[in-house]
């Protein structure tokens, strides 16, 4: 037992020191006590080393701390007082050099808790674990594994190996296709080995580590990986002690690895919504161009038009162009879906029209029609398309979409389904006329679905009652009342001849 | 000049604790002394002038802090660097420990090899 000596026992400071003397007294002075070099403790430096054989020695555990020479039956009373309570001490000293370590032990957990709330970085959760693991358990070789969760393959997150290493077993105490750290991922408890040579499991370097320990990483019902310790030094053997010890770890170091983890993927999912949003608005700037690139000069007409996406990118659309003999086409539309899908689709069916020959309004809701059906996966859209003449007298094909108005009334329409649910279909023209001044007023559902936080609707009614104004104030009035969905407002007004 | 570090503890067993310790520093020359209450502290600081003292704060006749205070103030004994030793961990034990003195404030359960490094730095010893 370290620090144990008689000379401490003995020390005038201790308790042991008076009893021990008034002993020697009683026993008439004649008692010489000396330590295990020979040097006087107690009573007089008279002849306690000469005659070796009469000297009681004083012991503990095999180890001789001193002797107690003198007349036989006093020597022999003070030697087993001393033996008594040198052994007392040495339990004593045993039990408080068991609770020193274990004051280490809840102290290096502590400092690694703290270590790892501070952490939010596998690599530095692996580092710090392998490091106050190896302060509390003799190792030589520690590694951390984590499992990939995309693969399911383990991968080492952090390692160490001796300073003098030969470069043989450098991943650490376990690789990723150790069949210890396979089988110990499998059951999900930890596990010691302390004669890694000897196990079947063994492969390669590992034949080289005589003793090796391995916890699970576990958060709950979810094992993250492993860590694991090993010793290459021969006389190495791992306790229950160190398995509970580097068990207590693990469960510290799964929680910060999930933390880890978790951190992780909130930096890549905000790093990927930042993305979207660069594409989104990408998309919307892109959209903005198509769409302006609609507007053309339209002699003899006035049209007027409005597009208020509800997000960066919306589904609705118009195209403005003129058509042989001063005539005008219009089409508004909207596009099934949200987002980039529908934005989308919209500059399919701008670079369809574009593309298109025919000026008959139900050829081209009957081209879009087979142009969105053969693509596939596109969704549908709803269009209304219109072909006025110099003269006023128009018509106008209806895919479904919402009637245009006309003088603040909705103009009947022939039932038709939307394009792109089923190819071939055909649509038919419904005829009127435009007097001067009057105005047919095309717009998408947005205007009267628009919704009051009341939850109440906009309505046709409203619609209708609002469409003598300009389409800047039809599609702020209904974007003020409660916008859920891309407003489109389209005029077209016949101009009076000059 | 011998080094010395007085251990103020009323339990025996902390005061072994902290005792073997700190025996490494045995070898080095640092002498190591104990008192078991406040005012047996008090005495010993008087009489051998400890340059360090590990002072448990909850011991009967005369606690902790106030023998840091008497040290520290009314004995004028700056120099001895005192280091307050408790069970109890709040914010305002620390700052009653600021008050009165103390050089440093450390829990219990105390970390041993913090403790010994903290002796060796106040002793001037090599780390």
């Amino acid at each position: 037992m370290p620090g144990l000596s008689l000379r401490a026992l003995l020390s005038p400071k201790s308790g042991a020191y008076a009893a021990v003397k008034a002993l020697c007294d009683v026993a008439g002075g004649d008692l010489t006590i000396v330590d295990s070099a020979g040097r006087v403790l107690l009573g007089a430096d008279s002849d306690a080393n000469a005659d070796t054989d009469s000297r009681i020695p004083v012991a503990v555990d095999d180890s001789v701390l001193g002797f107690v020479a003198g007349p036989g039956a006093a020597s022999a009373a003070v030697a087993q007082l001393l033996t008594l309570l040198a052994s007392r001490e040495s339990q004593q000293r045993a039990l408080a050099a068991e609770t020193l370590h274990l004051y280490r032990e809840i102290n290096l957990i502590e400092q690694l808790s703290e270590e790892l709330a501070a952490v939010l970085n596998i690599q530095a959760v692996a580092k710090s674990a392998l490091a106050q693991a190896q302060r509390l358990i003799p190792a030589t070789h520690g590694s951390m594994l984590l499992v990939d969760k995309l693969t399911g393959t383990l991968r080492t997150e952090g390692s160490f190996v001796p300073e003098s290493g030969n470069g043989s077993h450098s991943i650490g105490a376990l690789a990723p296709d150790s069949l210890f750290a396979a089988s110990v991922l499998d059951r999900g408890t930890a596990e010691i080995v302390n004669d890694c040579a000897g196990d079947p499991r063994a492969r390669g370097a590992e034949c080289n580590l005589r003793a090796l320990i391995c916890a699970p990483l576990r958060a709950g019902q979810h094992t993250a990986g492993l860590i694991a310790l090993a010793s290459a030094d021969t006389e190495a053997s791992y306790s229950a002690a160190n398995l509970k010890l580097l068990n207590t770890i693990a469960l510290q170091t799964a929680a910060a690895v999930e933390n880890a983890m978790l951190c992780a993927e909130m930096v890549e999912s905000a790093r990927e919504r930042a993305a979207y949003a660069a594409e989104l608005q990408a998309a919307s700037s892109v959209q903005q161009l198509l769409l302006q690139g609609t507007s053309r000069p339209t002699p003899g007409f006035r049209v007027d038009s409005v597009y208020l996406p509800a997000s960066e990118v919306g589904g609705d659309f118009f195209y403005v162009q003129p058509a042989p003999g001063g005539s005008l086409l219009v089409i508004v539309g909207d596009v099934s879906g949200k987002g980039l899908t529908a934005a989308m689709r919209v500059a399919l069916i701008l670079g369809v029209l574009r593309r298109e020959t025919s000026y008959d309004p139900a050829e081209i809701l009957f081209s879009l029609n087979n142009a969105l059906a053969t693509q596939g996966q596109l969704g549908f859209a709803t269009a209304c398309c219109v072909r006025i003449a110099p003269t006023g007298e128009f018509a106008f094909a209806n895919a479904g979409h919402i009637a245009p108005y006309k003088s603040c009334s909705e103009l009947e329409t022939i039932p038709a389904l939307p394009l792109g649910l089923l190819a071939d279909q055909s649509y038919e023209l419904v005829e009127g006329k435009l007097k001067d001044g009057e105005s047919l007023v095309l717009l998408s559902d947005g205007v009267p679905e628009a919704r009051a936080q009341s939850g109440e609707l906009f309505g046709f009614e409203r619609t209708g009652s609002l469409c003598s104004q300009a389409a800047g104030e039809i599609a702020r009035t209904a974007q003020q009342f409660g916008q859920e969905d891309d407003i489109t407002v389209v005029t077209l007004t016949m101009e009076p001849a000059a | 000049m011998t080094k010395k570090i007085l251990i103020v503890d009323d339990e025996p067993h902390l005061r072994t604790l902290i005792q073997q310790t700190l025996e490494e520093l045995e070898d080095e020359g640092v002498e190591l002394f104990t008192a078991t209450n406040g005012e047996e502290a008090l005495e010993t600081i008087r009489e051998v002038q400890p340059n360090l003292v590990f002072l448990d704060v909850m011991m009967p006749r005369k606690n902790g802090f106030d023998v840091c205070h008497a040290v520290k103030n009314e004995l004028g004994m700056t120099h001895v660097h005192i280091v307050l030793l408790t069970a109890k961990g709040q914010e305002f034990d620390r700052q009653r420990g600021q008050e009165v003195g103390a050089d440093l404030y450390m829990t219990k359960p105390f970390d041993p090899d913090a403790l010994v490094a903290k002796a060796r730095s106040v002793l001037g010893l090599p780390a």
